[in-house]
């Protein structure tokens, strides 16, 4: 017998990356939340590897940070390791990166969950949404209770009808040994979503003891630690090491003696997987020609011995990647504490969604993270926090938040799963964005803290420093460009430098356009300077440095914008529209853009149906 | 309005015509114009709706042709936005160069029925149009696509599309090295950037180095036919357009007119221009007249020399057949032509006597062996098309912004990369981004 358990203003299935930041935001917004989990022990996992961040990743961690959301905090607060990648290739795709505990970082988050205001965690199996009439009211546990919502959010990561695979050997299951989630897909099924099958996979983990670090290449982290969150001051620990060493002949020998045992060229796997995470055994297949492949060793955690091998993802069988693991410098007597799996996994045609994580067809039906077909934590995280910001928008009755591709990587990754769906999960990555050099990781805060204030998830305090911090830098430029020097004062300092001389007075701002010069080197020829953080330092760098690249980019976003606020009405019909090829018809009538920016960016959908769908709108318009 | 580009375009329909009308519209109309029109007053002091004459200069202010101008300021012309007509000399590569200039000043070229398009988007049509409007642009999309597919099937789509893959491949590269940063061993270096940049740019270069060639094989083979008066240039050009279908048509304007003839010998286009009888002359208007003789000589692909068998030879005709290309001798019922003979070593010398319509196969055997002897060429010649030249140049300058910056970042130099791509991408029809991501897991071995 179903009975009534509760009532809330909204529900989060799901307690991963997407779920609780999803919940955090929602209980936040003073929304009346219930978020349910399979374990309440396994909130907030990370069943791959234990780190936050990396290239694009981190752009997203703080991106989300500067709205409010949580990962970056609860990052900076148990991280072990911390790296800012790509300092050599350029401002827009510096990356940080940070191994956590992970652990710690489940303890943090179920913590920071159980004592927000307005949220109730709650672990159960949701099997049921209930609609009326296309609209959402509620969602039912397989202890049969019915809990009333005005939204529900799905963010069931890899669980809907999981099933692991170790060679021939496979059986339902979830991630991390916990249980799969049977039901709920099949329910959404049987009430007209489209159900996508994919597949992804994690390496082994080993014990510690068992390995012999003497024979790799230490890995240790970057001092000072620059933290994710713009709230967190500093950060003072001792950093763990990670470890680097590769596979060789003998490894390759026994995947491909061993290839027709795995599952993935067997056809056994039927799900897509992802490319960029490429089992070892397909990196053997494809390439065969190169003789070794990195194999990182990274730590799970402080208080544990668990490590993770990244590079080592398999889904053959148990045994194989046993003596497969011995082969490598260093695991010669490995102990494998948990064994590498593949999982396949049910989640959702992201096409059918809005930009606003909405499906389509089921007002007040939210999705994100893996469920929407995309990978990784941040990627699941920034996701969670939109559908949050976007179902407590709706029970206010208020507009979406939807972000563009010229404003944030969010808006990127959202825009190119709702526009242009997948057939693998997704991953982010800064060749994905158009407006890279507009969208870095350090000015993040500039780009979005206004609308994370706006929503009211930004504090008092954090929004004052921030404003203080921008009107610093833009004074600080400004002075530069006014500021000439004249040659008697330049050209020691040029001559000291070994650069060339000026032969007359030369602004401040010009003479740090040069690539030799740094912000700091000023100090000997500018009696005004300022020593600021390294942090604001580094923005007036990029700032004035680039200033040709950023306003050529800023160029392009006004010509995208122009498309993006050309607005298409959901009630189009597509398929009325004569001049239209078919194909075009099909997807726009499926994917219901809301710009015709987006609209042009639909794979099928050409230069000339875009034509004539502005013919039709504008003759509709005068219509009446 | 959604689109805000300044478009131009040929009006006048292709073919020859007396006159050609080049219509520019659009936002930067205006701007462009007073850059390339020269006349007795400021532009801005130009009325709308008025007729100009003046002349289109380039941007290293050469004139290119005299012309007729109509400024029309919005809102009253035929797409709402400001409109220049150009109205030049045609039937010649004149306007094509004048249509260029344009392009070099910013205006993009209009595609089949976007002037109408934006007319009928702007509110100038009527809504009856509309469904006419929307007929033409399809029909004419499916023509063009299938026009653009013809050519990119040939040599010259599989030499942009080589051209383009290095480029995606450089990027893909790049965009590896920076989102893949844990693979040291496969980044790619700025000075490798640079070196493969280097060996893009010269296989672009190649692909437009005879673009004028190639227009000579599309539009037609250039023959001046000049030499001192009366020797027979008119007749020349009435024998071998006589036998043949030809239209003739006076190129207005000029002082003393050229007169341009084209005609189709056995399957080739022929452009026949006939000049005015050179000599030494203190009249103004004839002086005039030979200039423009010279000039035309300087631009043919191939300049015909008449010398009279009979005449008298002067110094002048000494320099005429010194600096000449071929020669035809003429009137040889009258004589033998034998001292001229003896004064040229080294030139193609064709003896005829055209009133009696002797030797005139000789004459066509060499144009025919001329063209064909050209014609090895073809294979060769690559870009015809102005809309995929422009965007080869717009290329070309993105890949100039790579070897030229000092920057010390792969990321910008992704930038420039990118736009270089996006460019070919126009012509080829292919969507950028997604290949280059396809490409990075294709090529290089990377992921946990």
């Amino acid at each position: 017998m179903d009975y009534k358990a509760g009532k809330y203003e909204a529900v989060v299935i799901g307690a991963g990356h997407a779920g609780y930041e999803a919940a955090l935001v929602l209980a936040r917004l003073n929304k009346k939340t219930i978020l349910f989990t399979l374990n309440n022990d396994s909130i907030a996992n990370m069943p791959c590897n234990p780190s936050i961040g990396g290239t694009a990743k981190g752009h997203l961690v703080r991106e989300i940070d500067a709205l409010g959301g949580q990962m970056g905090k609860s990052a900076d607060a148990t991280l072990i390791q911390s790296r800012m990648l790509n300092k050599g290739k350029g401002p827009a795709v510096y990356s940080l990166r940070a191994q956590i505990d992970r652990r710690k970082y489940q303890e943090n988050l179920k913590h920071e969950i159980e004592k927000q205001e307005n949220l109730d965690l709650r672990q159960a199996e949701v099997t049921e949404i209930v609609f009326k009439d296309n609209k959402v009211i509620g969602v039912k546990t397989n202890t049969n209770a019915i809990y009333e919502c005005q939204c529900a959010i799905i963010c069931t990561g890899t669980y809907l009808k999981g099933r692991i695979i170790i060679g021939e050997v496979n059986y339902e299951g979830g991630p991390d040994g916990l249980f799969a989630a049977n039901r709920l897909s099949d329910n959404l099924r049987k009430q007209g979503l489209e159900i996508m099958r994919f597949k992804t996979g994690t390496p082994s983990r080993v014990n510690k003891k068992s390995l012999d670090f003497s024979k790799m290449e230490i890995q240790p982290g970057d001092v000072p630690i620059v933290p994710f969150s713009f709230e967190t001051k500093e950060i003072d620990i001792e950093q763990q090491p990670c470890y680097l060493t590769y596979t060789n002949k003998k490894t390759h020998k026994i995947i491909n003696d061993n290839l027709y045992r795995s599952p993935l060229f067997s056809g056994d796997i039927q799900g897509t997987g992802p490319r960029y995470c490429p089992s070892i055994e397909d990196k053997i297949v494809k390439f065969k020609d190169k003789e070794k492949h990195q194999v990182f060793i990274e730590p799970m955690g402080l208080n544990t011995e668990e490590m993770y091998v990244q590079g080592m993802s398999s889904s053959l069988p148990e045994e194989v990647q046993d003596i497969m693991l011995k082969t490598i410098k260093g695991l010669e007597n490995v102990k494998v504490m948990r064994t590498a799996y593949a999982i396949e996994y049910d989640c959702f045609d992201p096409l059918q969604l809005k930009s606003s994580l909405e499906f389509k067809k089921f007002e007040g039906l939210f999705s994100a993270g893996q469920s929407n077909g995309s990978s990784g934590y941040e990627e699941a995280a920034a996701q969670g926090l939109i559908a949050g910001i976007n179902a407590s928008l709706k029970i206010d009755n208020s507009p979406p938040l939807i972000l563009d591709r010229a404003q944030a990587y969010i808006g990127v990754l959202i825009d190119d799963l709702v526009t242009k769906g997948t057939n693998e999960p997704y991953r982010m990555m800064t060749s994905r964005s158009e407006y890279r050099l507009l969208l870095r990781q350090d000015n993040a805060d500039k780009r979005l803290t206004e609308i994370g204030y706006n929503l009211g998830l930004i504090t008092e305090t954090r929004y004052k420093k921030f404003k203080e911090k921008w009107a610093k830098i833009e004074r600080e430029l400004e002075r530069l460009k006014k500021t000439v020097i004249s040659p008697k004062i330049a050209n020691p300092f040029l001559e000291k430098k070994n650069l060339t001389k000026v032969v007359s007075g030369v602004t401040l701002d010009a003479l740090l356009k040069r690539p030799e010069i740094k912000y700091k080197d000023l100090t000997n020829i500018d009696e005004n300077y300022i020593a600021y953080d390294i942090e604001i330092d580094e923005e007036i760098e990029i700032s004035c440095k680039y200033e040709g690249y950023i306003k050529r980019q800023q160029k392009q976003v006004e010509q995208y914008k122009k498309q993006e606020n050309y607005k298409l009405s959901q009630n189009i019909e597509y398929m009325q529209i004569s001049g239209l090829r078919i194909e075009a018809q099909q997807k726009l009538e499926k994917i219901k853009p809301r710009s015709l920016g987006q609209a042009s960016r639909i794979s099928g959908v050409s230069p000339a149906d875009i034509n004539v769908l502005l013919i039709y709108l504008e003759q509709n318009k005068r219509q009446k | 309005m959604i689109s805000q580009q300044t478009i131009a375009a040929i009006s006048t329909p292709p073919g020859r015509g007396g006159i050609s009308i080049i219509r520019i519209s659009g936002t930067k109309a205006f701007d462009i114009a007073k850059k390339i029109f020269l006349c007795g007053k400021p532009f801005d002091k130009i009325k709308t709706h008025s007729v100009t004459y003046g002349k289109i200069i380039d941007q290293q202010k050469n004139t290119v042709d005299q012309v007729i101008l109509l400024k029309m300021e919005k809102p009253k012309t035929y797409t709402k936005e400001d409109i220049i007509e150009i109205q030049c000399h045609g039937g010649s590569e004149v306007t094509k160069k004048i249509l260029n200039v344009v392009f070099k000043e910013g205006a993009f070229p209009a595609q089949a029925g976007q002037f109408t398009k934006r007319a009928f988007l702007n509110g100038r049509i009527d809504l009856s149009q509309a469904e006419a409007v929307m007929d033409v642009i399809n029909a004419e999309t499916s023509k063009s696509e299938k026009a653009a597919i013809l050519q990119l099937e040939g040599q010259t789509g599989k030499r942009i599309r080589k051209i383009r893959k290095r480029i995606v491949d450089l990027l893909s590269h790049i965009n590896l090295s920076i989102d893949y940063p844990e693979y040291e061993e496969e980044a790619i270096s700025i000075v490798k950037t640079k070196e493969e940049t280097k060996k893009i740019k010269k296989e672009l270069e190649a692909l437009i180095a005879n673009y004028e060639t190639g227009l000579i094989i599309r539009e037609g083979l250039n023959i001046v036919i000049y030499g001192p008066p009366n020797v027979g240039k008119s007749t020349f050009v009435n024998k071998i357009a006589g036998q043949e279908k030809a239209i003739v048509t006076h190129i207005p304007g000029t002082t003393r007119d050229i007169i341009e003839v084209h005609m189709n010998i056995k399957g080739y286009q022929i452009n026949l221009y006939d000049t005015a009888g050179i000599r030494k002359t203190d009249d103004i208007i004839e002086k005039l007249g030979i200039e423009k003789t010279i000039h035309a000589i300087k631009n043919a692909s191939l300049a015909i020399l008449i010398l009279d068998a009979s005449e008298k030879i002067t110094i002048q005709i000494k320099e005429l057949i010194n600096n000449s290309q071929v020669i035809v001798i003429n009137k040889i019922d009258l004589d033998k032509g034998s001292q001229i003979e003896e004064l040229v070593t080294n030139k193609k010398i064709i003896k005829v006597s055209l009133i009696n319509n002797e030797g005139i196969d000789k004459i066509e055997k060499y144009i025919i062996d001329y063209i064909e002897k050209e014609k090895v060429d073809i294979n060769e010649i690559a870009i015809t098309n102005q809309r995929h030249k422009m965007h080869i140049d717009n290329a070309l300058i993105a890949l100039n912004n790579v070897l030229k910056g000092n920057e010390m970042f792969l990321d910008l130099f992704a930038i420039d990369l990118i736009e270089a791509l996006e460019q070919l991408s126009i012509i080829t029809g292919e969507k950028a981004s997604k290949d280059i991501i396809e490409n990075i897991f294709k090529k290089f071995c990377v992921g946990k």
